[in-house]
Order: structure tokens, then sequence, then C-alpha cells
């Protein structure tokens, strides 16, 4: 009963976000020529366009990355037991940089200028999916889910110096302009990139669904759950599959996007008190898509036509929650 | 007695370089009880692996149910055999109601929808080993002794014949200790065949009706009333007087 009440109470609030964020910005909508727009009503051709063109696109992006990114963080949780795993822990974001590092700094050794939106974003898909696939050859081999973390964070440090060195040798423009893809926005994204992103989440959440019974069990103990016949490897390989196509897509739609992946899916924990993925798998997708809208409506409280970088927002959100369970609550590490 | 496990000419070891386990040939009927015994690092932990097919061994064979555990689907095997060690790291915010339905795991859906004959199971068992009170409490809020009934719990709502426990009775006071054991002699009622591991082995020989004395990668399989008459094999266990 009282799961229904915070499901609720979080689809509730999920629907006057999306309001929030579509009507809320540098020009502000009157909520009457929203309804108006909802009902087929003819209003204002540029506050039509601004809402069919930048706010909805917008308000949809942040609530498929924020769901993406935070059920990628629970399954990684899971995987690992470990209450910092996120979406990135693996290095597929690191990944999705250094292809767009190397197509927008690396490029200038050829004297190409790349400024097309499509190009950084193939890239970031090539490089995400590229970490991804080395990862899964990888897990194959690999028995101990640990040693795979350190492998990923191996993968993440490297494309981090790869990263450094292309940015020594490259000029201010292109610095520029990877630093301004670091920040992250939700503002780029075209209906056909959220309508690849959508399919993914969803054929994201029905494999997690299907391999809920045997996350449940991985936290009873691997040599347990391998007794009660669970594959660790098939699950192992299935959440490395779901986490990193949506982290990776994510990061080359959005940039890296921080500390939603990994506060969602404590503080879902905390709300609902369980660790059942057939409970936390719909509670994270829910509560990340609240807290990345919110980000959002946050990232546009300056006015004046300036949006603050959306992973700054989730930055100065994400952290003090983390200190918040970290020192409010028993050790994190008791959960896993 | 029906044979339910026959281990022949086993060698099982976690690296190329040396065997563990080394050529061995043991048995087990149905309904027995069997205490593993020997010092640290013998191999104990090693063969109840092997026999559960945690680990994969290098030679010989090893037939659960006469079919050779490599060839069971592990779902079915997990019909047969259940597993219990201490060393596994349980997750905390598991209500052990939660934890004992893992039991019956092997017989539901995708879902893990559990039938009113499943919570019948995890009732009976929550009673049988005394933690029906601790039904709606986490596994975190658990003592050392409360821990180990609960798993326990795990593998007879399991509903298996076959029941491996590793060191069940590790960090445990005296009278936990009693009462895991006296768990343990009960299975027998159920014909359960049971196989654990203990270091308390006055205790272990009481109940047990065989003994698997491992010492450096061989396994002798005795009976209580020999091992206590016979010196050498005492003194594998006990080190000189």
């Amino acid at each position: 009963m009282k799961n229904s009440i915070a499901f609720s109470l979080l689809f509730v609030s999920l629907l006057l976000l999306f309001v929030i964020d579509v009507i809320f910005g540098s020009v502000s909508i009157p909520f009457n020529d929203f309804i108006d727009l909802l009902n087929g009503k003819t209003i204002s051709k540029s506050y039509e366009l601004i809402i069919m063109d930048s706010r909805i696109p917008k308000a949809l992006t942040a609530i498929l990355c924020g769901a993406s990114l935070s059920l990628a963080g629970l399954l990684m949780q899971t995987l690992f037991r470990n209450p910092l795993a996120g979406p990135y822990i693996l290095g597929i974001s690191s990944g999705a940089g250094l292809g767009v590092a190397i197509l927008v700094m690396g490029a200038g050794f050829l004297g190409i200028t790349i400024t097309s939106g499509l190009s950084t974003n193939l890239a970031a898909v090539l490089g995400a999916i590229t970490f991804l696939i080395i990862l899964f050859l990888v897990s194959l081999k690999v028995k101990d889910v640990m040693t795979l973390l350190i492998f990923g964070v191996m993968l993440g440090s490297i494309s981090t110096a790869i990263i450094g060195l292309i940015k020594f040798f490259s000029t201010d423009y292109q610095l520029k302009s990877f630093v301004i893809w670091t920040l992250g926005s939700l503002s780029a994204v075209s209906y056909m990139e959220l309508t690849i992103l959508g399919l993914l989440l969803f054929f994201g959440i029905l494999l997690a669904f299907q391999q809920a019974k045997n996350l449940n069990a991985i936290l009873i103990g691997e040599n347990f759950a391998k007794v009660l016949g669970v594959s660790i490897l098939n699950t192992r390989l299935i959440s490395i599959l779901i986490s990193g196509l949506l982290a990776g897509l994510t990061t080359a739609l959005c940039g890296p996007i921080g500390f939603v992946g990994i506060i969602i899916p404590h503080l879902c924990r905390m709300i609902f008190r369980t660790s059942n993925h057939f409970i936390l798998i719909p509670s994270c997708i829910l509560l990340g898509a609240n807290i990345l809208l919110l980000s959002d409506i946050l990232a546009h409280l300056p006015s004046n036509g300036l949006s603050l970088p959306i992973n700054s927002i989730t930055s100065m959100i994400g952290i003090p929650i983390i200190l918040w369970i970290i020192f409010g609550k028993k050790a994190l590490s008791k959960s896993f | 007695m029906e044979r339910l496990l026959h281990i022949e000419n086993l060698s099982a070891s976690y690296s190329k370089r040396f065997d563990v386990l080394s050529k061995v040939n043991i048995s087990l009927a149905k309904g027995e009880i069997i205490a593993v015994i020997g010092e640290n690092g013998s191999g104990k932990s090693t063969l109840l692996k092997s026999i559960c097919g945690l680990l994969n061994y290098s030679t010989g064979s090893i037939r659960l149910q006469n079919k050779e555990i490599k060839d069971w689907d592990k779902k079915e095997m997990s019909k047969i055999l259940s597993y219990v060690s201490s060393s596994e790291k349980v997750n905390s915010m598991i209500l052990v109601d939660e934890f004992v339905g893992f039991g019956r795991y092997p017989y539901s859906n995708w879902l893990a929808k559990l039938s009113e004959q499943d919570e019948m199971h995890i009732d009976d068992a929550l009673i049988a080993c005394g933690v029906a009170y601790l039904k709606n409490k986490m596994m975190g809020q658990l003592s050392d002794g409360e821990n180990q009934k609960v798993y326990l719990a795990r593998a007879i709502a399991q509903q298996t014949p076959f029941i491996i426990l590793d060191e069940p009775t590790t960090h445990l006071d005296i009278k936990s200790s009693n009462a895991i054991f006296k768990l343990l002699r009960n299975q027998k009622t159920e014909n359960r065949s049971i196989l654990f591991s203990s270091h308390q082995v006055e205790k272990a020989l009481q109940i047990a009706d065989k003994v698997w004395l491992v010492d450096c990668g061989r396994v002798i399989e005795t009976t209580p009333k020999e091992f206590l008459g016979n010196d050498e094999l005492k003194q594998l266990v006990f080190g000189e007087e």
C-alpha cells in the first residue's frame, strides 16, 4: 500500500515537473496557452515553436536521460555490490568522451573544424560502443567481478590520459568546444534521437525486469545465487549491455551527467526500504526522470536567457544528498 | 542404502600449479549425515564447492543421483542440492522472510511470484529453525547465531534431499552451536542427507554417521567410532597431545 502511494506521488510529480519545465524558461509560456496547444487549439506561433521545438524535446530528454542513467546506475551497483558504482563506473562514458575528443580536437590536426552536433553524437556513440565491446569481451574471460570493475576504471584512466594528450596539442577553440560538451546539455537532442533513446530505454527496462529475479539473487551472494541456478555470467553480460548502451547513448546525446546514476538507486532504497529489483527498477526510472527534470528547471532559474550547465546542477543536488546518505545513515556498504 | 553422491578419483584446484584435492574416492547415501573435518587450508571448502558445482574440477568424477555434476542443469540441480556458507556476504536490507523465500527461487516463475505452497514451506522452515519471530527483521540486524539459523532455514525452504553446509558454526557461542547441531540432527527425520564441515570435532562426531577427514588434499572416509579409536587419525586433526 505504501509502495503504491509512493509510486503515485512520483508519477504525479513527474507530470507536474514536466509541465513546469515546458512553460518555464527565458520566455515564460502562459499555462492556458500550453493547455490550448495540447487541446489542438491555435496559439501564438512563437509560443508553439518554443514549446514544440525546444521545451518538449528538452523535457523529454530530461525524462529519458534521468531514467536511463538511474537504471544503469542501479544495475551497476547491484552487479558490483558497490555503493559508489554508477553508470560511468566501467569507463563507457570515457569512451564516449574519447570519441568526442578525437573528433573535436583530433580533427584539428587534419585542418578540419567540426561543428555538427550529429558528428559529435556519432563520435561519442562510436567511442562508447568500442569501450563496451572491449568490456564485453573481457567480462567473458574474467570470473571475478572486482577484476572487471578495476579493468573498467583502468579503461577510464587510459581514455583520460589520451584526452589529456589531445588537449595539449589543441587550439583554444577546439578546447572550448570540448569543455562545453563535457558540461552537458539537454537542449540539443532531436525527436529522432529521442526516439532512439526511448526505444533503447524501453528494451533496457524489459531486459532489466527479465533479470530482476537474478539480480535479487545476487544480493544474497554469488555462490548462493549460482547454487540456486542463476547464471551469473548471463546476468553480468545483460546488465553490462543495458548499462553500457544507456550510459553511452545518454553521454553521446547530452554529455556526461554526473551523480544522477549514483544517488537515485540509494534514494529509492531509502524511500521504498527494499532491495527488491521488481520495486527498485520502476522507482529508479520514475525518480531519475523527476530529478533530472527538476535539475533542468533549476538550470533556468537565473532567467535572462541564461541556462546553467546541467552537469553542475546535478552535482550540486547530488553531492549534498550523497553526504547526507553517508553521514546521516548507517555505513553505505552495509546495504550491499 | 541408496547412493546419492559418488565421487571417484577427484582432483580439484584453483590454479594449474597444484591440486588442492587429489584422487578423492568417497560416497554419500540418502539420509546420511557426514561431517567433514580437517585443519584450515586442508581442502574442506574446496571439496564442498566442487560438489556444489561452484568449482571446476580438473579430473575425476562427481555424480549426484548418478548424473555428473557438470551435466546437471543448474536450475534442476537446485531442487536436489542446497548450499549454506557463512562466508557469503548477504545484503543487509533483505528481510529474513524474503531471504528464506530465496529458497523457493528454483520453483518460482521469472517474476519470482510465490505460491501458497511456497509461503507454507517458508513458514515451516522458519518454525523448524526457531526463527519465525525474526520474520520481519532485516538480515543486517541479526546476530551471528540468528544468521546461521536463518541460512539453514533458507536451505530447508528449498526442500532439497541434500544440504551442504560450509562451517555452519563458525563464530558461534556454545549455546548457538548446540542449537545448529540439533537442527542438523533433526533433518535426519526428514530423510535428508547432510554434509557439513566443522572445526567443532567432538560435537560434529556426535551427530554424524560418517566422517570425511581431509588432510593435505586426500580424503579419508571413516566413522565417528573408528576415528575416536584411531590415534593416528586423531593426531591428524588434533595434532600431537
